[in-house]
């Protein structure tokens, strides 16, 4: 799929921090991913509203360091899962135990330094009874650090 | 020990303790207070009452000062605060999902010195 891209002067900046951002996602997706069988969708931003079991992931910049290149994101993992609310919750806690106190997690040209949970709430269930929660991060990244990075 | 040219001093620390937990108690407040300003200004408005319902608190013990601020206060609020804020798949003629998260964390550092100017007024500091 070609998405709209932004001309100008503007353009080159929009387009790094697009980059980075999906490239963070990328880097998380796979992480994700690989917890789960492949019926399991992973998807950026939303959920469709099938397979019924899914991890939706959102980024929101809420720090960015111009001199140190650092950023602060809030990180969502939307989990959906099925009748019972006890599948939801295990996926929750399988994407805890492999994020939360991670660090150095390579993504593309950028580097996740810290990644760690701060929240976490139920959202009920959806129209078709699937149950559905939220699990809030904080990921620290160096934009140009692939000194973060063990060697 | 004392000499013959001497300077003493005593510290009361029950008047101190008083002093930093009134100071740290009028920063929370202030705080508390700036937070949900900076919320008001981003969380989705459809009739108000979501908006209208948060609520900045402060409650004191006696070591520690506890601030929050609150969404969903109201009976008709309490699920729809969860959700508003919570799914970013939302579209909002006014306001965004995240409107407290976003908020707290990009503003930490001015909430952190704001809870800190209210202990140094306590001592009589200027910062």
């Amino acid at each position: 799929m070609t998405r709209p891209r932004v001309g100008g002067a503007w353009a080159g900046i929009l387009d790094a921090v697009e980059l980075v951002e999906d490239e963070l996602t990328d880097a998380l997706a796979d992480i994700i991913a690989a917890l789960f069988t492949p019926d399991v969708a992973v998807r950026s931003k939303a959920l469709d509203d099938q397979p019924d079991y899914g991890v939706a992931i959102s980024l929101s910049l809420y720090t960015d360091n111009a001199a140190t290149g650092l950023r602060r994101y809030g990180v969502q993992f939307r989990t959906r899962g099925g009748q019972d609310a006890r599948d939801v919750d295990d996926m929750a806690e399988a994407i805890h135990q492999a994020l939360h106190g991670s660090s150095r997690i390579p993504a593309g040209n950028s580097v996740i330094a810290h990644c760690w949970r701060v929240s976490t709430v139920s959202l009920g269930r959806d129209d078709s009874r699937r149950w559905q929660r939220s699990d809030n991060y904080l990921i620290d990244v160096s934009t140009n650090g692939s000194e973060w990075i063990e060697t | 020990m004392t000499g013959r040219s001497s300077v003493k001093w005593s510290s009361h620390t029950a008047v101190v303790a008083e002093r930093a937990r009134q100071g740290a108690h009028r920063g929370m407040d202030e705080a508390t207070k700036q937070l949900l300003e900076m919320s008001n200004d981003l969380v989705p408005v459809d009739t108000g009452a979501l908006r209208d319902s948060g609520v900045a608190s402060v409650q004191a013990e006696l070591t520690v000062v506890h601030g929050q601020v609150a969404y969903g206060t109201t009976q008709y609020t309490d699920i729809e605060a969860i959700e508003q804020h919570e799914r970013l798949d939302f579209g909002h003629a006014v306001g965004q999902a995240k409107f407290l998260e976003q908020p707290f964390f990009a503003n930490a550092d001015t909430l952190r010195d704001t809870m800190a100017k209210g202990i140094a007024e306590a001592f009589g500091g200027a910062e």
